[in-house]
């Protein structure tokens, strides 16, 4: 038998997660420019812990420097928690935050 | 007179006199007790133990109280939501701080064990130095007021037009180590890109 349009989108938007579900959404690392890290040295972090090869680790520290933060990883909460205290460690002004 | 790091193979030397090695040292070490965690009497249950580790004295909303160059070291981690931040510092300063203090002190005895005016570091060591000496900048930095990019800039103009009598101030001094040391980690860290 057949079910009415508005009963079908109800039992649709029960079973389906759909894009706002705090499972799905993404989560980001942020690095935030700060006055005393050498652009060298933020660059030699990016290559070292995340394995990003020079040309790309470079564009990431120049977007820190002229924009005032860049998105250094995306993924689930844990991982980007990961990030977050490795960089720190680092000495880098590191944040984790939902991906908006 | 210091010369700057360069590879030889799997080696990181540089030239670096006494005095100049003391100065680094020195600074090394005063940041290390900075950052050390504080220390936690044993109740003799170690469970307990474990449990009181975790605690941070303060919470989210009164870390501003804390020294500022403490917060720069372990600045909140969701600058969005403060429980998330709460919840990351309890987890995780504690490990931080224990890291970064791991981290100073294999540069300090790396570089006490240095020799006729020559450092030979291996990579792990330099790598140390490295992260150690960018610590230690954040807290010159903090202490000197450092807040953006410019002051930064205007700071090394200042020490290279300086004027006659202005050496003996302490913040001409502190000025002056920051840029030694600013130009140490540069060095250290292009010889380990290289």
């Amino acid at each position: 038998m057949s079910i009415a349009p508005s009963e079908q989108e109800e039992v649709a938007e029960v079973i389906d997660p759909g894009a706002d579900s705090e499972l799905n959404q993404p989560w980001v690392t942020l690095v935030w420019n700060d006055p005393v890290n050498l652009m060298s040295y933020v660059t030699w972090v990016f290559q070292s812990y995340f394995g990003y090869p020079r040309a790309k680790a470079e564009k990431l520290m120049l977007d820190v420097h002229h924009k005032g933060r860049a998105v250094v990883s995306t993924g689930t909460r844990e991982k980007m928690e990961h990030d977050t205290e490795a960089l720190q460690g680092y000495g880098l002004w590191a944040t984790f935050q939902k991906d908006e | 007179m210091a010369r700057g790091f360069s590879r030889k193979g799997e080696r990181f030397v540089a030239k670096m006199d006494d005095g100049e090695r003391s100065v680094v040292v020195g600074l090394l070490s005063q940041t290390r007790d900075f950052i050390a965690p504080p220390e936690v009497a044993e109740s003799g249950d170690p469970f307990e133990d474990l449990v009181r580790s975790w605690e941070v004295p303060d919470d989210a909303a009164s870390i501003g109280e804390r020294d500022p160059a403490l917060e720069r070291l372990l600045p909140p981690a969701n600058r969005q939501d403060d429980e998330a931040a709460a919840e990351f510092r309890r987890l995780t300063e504690r490990t931080l701080r224990e890291r970064k203090v791991a981290h100073l002190s294999t540069a300090i005895s790396a570089l006490e064990e240095a020799e006729g005016g020559k450092v030979s570091l291996d990579r792990d060591q330099a790598q140390a130095l490295a992260i150690g000496l960018t610590d230690v900048r954040l807290v010159l930095g903090e202490r000197l007021g450092l807040r953006t990019d410019e002051d930064a800039e205007a700071l090394h103009q200042r020490l290279t037009g300086v004027v006659e009598g202005e050496a003996d101030d302490d913040s001409y001094v502190l000025a002056a180590y920051y840029d030694f040391l600013t130009w140490l980690q540069e060095s250290v860290t292009l010889a380990l890109m290289s």
